[in-house]
């Protein structure tokens, strides 16, 4: 059982190893930098606020990747009005997909650019699962409990994807 | 159906081995490790295939991570009173806190205060109508009480209000005996009704019932002879109209 003290030092912990890892695979996500970021530390507030809780079995990342998930979620379905709009309304309620604003466009590299272009071929669970096993470094039993699904159905969302990433990003052709 | 499942469970096991090969982090997982001695096995075409595809995804991710600005995670604002604040300074800086509960309690009482106090006045406002209704009716029943005795002077004012003419002539003697013998003594009549008047006016409610009897009795004496004494003007004025009429019927004048 860890003190205050200790609880304040593996929070340090957990913001400098795994910090980028969530804010990447939040940003992968959300595509908005701002929005990312917060969502980031909202998760980080989280898993302080249940630090009481945590039991430490070395998976932190993988823990912090799943309160991750559950944000996006939320996210999600607060905004799922807006998921039903069309493309010109979308741009509008999400312009920085399209213009992003200035403080966004620096953060936004060419890098993120063709990452975001074949995350978008992908579909969002494919895209889950793929992130998840990158950032997190989970088995894909643990994806598939994340994600509330079956363990063939995480396989094959990542074996999918990875083929439709090949054809883009191996073969080049789309 | 364990033989159907068998295949499926196979080909998952199967394939959850290839994935785990592919997107593994650690190339030598991979190719396999040397175990005993013996020569890794060989990677399946499918997984060598997936691992060319996954490495490419993997180097686009790290190169987008690389070129994001670095991190800045603000501590919760819940470790301030943790750390830095010890819990004895807690109830020093909660004290001004105190007068809320007793604020939020007066407002949670106030509406049955507010009952209390239009019940109170409602119940003084009954207790007055009460008082000002009993007094009312004290007044009532005094003022009955008292218009129920026979006072005197009740009597001496009802009496003449309802003559009896014919008893009164019964009583008459002849008009023309009585202003030719007896003059009619109006001082001494006036006399008398006075005293009967006084001595019934002195009686009060706690004389002996003998004693009001004689009162009434004056009284009633009173009002005859005062009734008997009207009459006697009307008669004498009566007897010279007849006396004239008689005289001009005769030719005396």
């Amino acid at each position: 059982m860890l003190d205050d003290h200790g609880h304040h030092d593996r929070f340090a912990d957990w913001v400098r190893d795994h910090g980028s890892a969530v804010r990447g695979f939040l940003l992968a996500l959300v595509r908005r930098g701002d929005v990312a970021d917060d969502l980031c530390q909202e998760v980080f507030c989280r898993a302080w606020q249940a630090r009481s809780r945590y039991t430490d079995q070395g998976k932190a990342r993988a823990y912090l990747l799943q309160i991750a998930h559950r944000l996006v979620v939320d996210r999600g379905r607060r905004n799922e009005p807006q998921n039903n709009l069309n493309d010109e309304t979308w741009s509008i309620h999400e312009p920085a997909s399209t213009t992003p604003e200035p403080s966004q466009a620096a953060m936004m590299s060419e890098q993120v650019g063709l990452l975001h272009a074949a995350l978008d071929r992908l579909a969002p669970m494919q895209q889950r699962v793929l992130l998840l096993r990158y950032y997190g470094q989970m088995d894909f039993q643990q994806i598939a409990d994340t994600l509330e699904t079956p363990l063939n159905t995480a396989l094959s969302h990542c074996r999918r994807g990875l083929e439709t990433l090949r054809r883009l990003l191996v073969e080049n052709t789309p | 159906m364990n033989d159907m499942n068998e295949p499926s469970n196979r080909d998952l096991a199967r394939l959850n081995r290839i994935l785990e090969q592919a997107t593994a982090a650690n190339p030598s997982a991979v190719h396999g490790d040397a175990v005993g001695g013996q020569p890794p096995e060989p990677v399946e075409t499918e997984a060598e295939s997936l691992r060319e595809t996954w490495l490419a995804f993997t180097e686009l991710v790290r190169a987008a991570d690389d070129s994001l600005p670095a991190l800045a995670i603000t501590m919760p604002a819940t470790t301030l009173p943790t750390t830095t604040i010890s819990t004895a300074t807690i109830p020093t800086a909660t004290i001004p806190t105190t007068s809320k509960p007793h604020a939020h309690v007066a407002t949670d009482k106030s509406p049955r205060r507010r009952w209390l106090g239009l019940i109170a006045a409602a119940a003084a406002m009954l207790l007055c109508a009460v008082c000002f209704g009993w007094w009312i009716v004290r007044d009532l029943m005094h003022q009955n009480r008292q218009g129920g005795n026979p006072e005197p002077a009740v009597v001496n004012n009802a009496q003449p209000e309802h003559p009896q003419p014919q008893t009164v002539k019964q009583d008459l003697p002849n008009p023309a005996v009585d202003v030719a013998s007896k003059p009619i003594n109006k001082s001494a009549n006036a006399a008398t009704a006075t005293n009967v008047a006084a001595t019934a006016t002195t009686t009060t409610w706690d004389d002996p019932l003998e004693t009001q009897i004689v009162a009434v009795s004056h009284q009633i004496r009173n009002v005859e002879q005062r009734w008997q004494h009207r009459t006697d003007d009307v008669d004498v004025v009566q007897y010279s109209i007849d006396r004239m009429s008689d005289s001009v019927q005769n030719d005396e004048l």
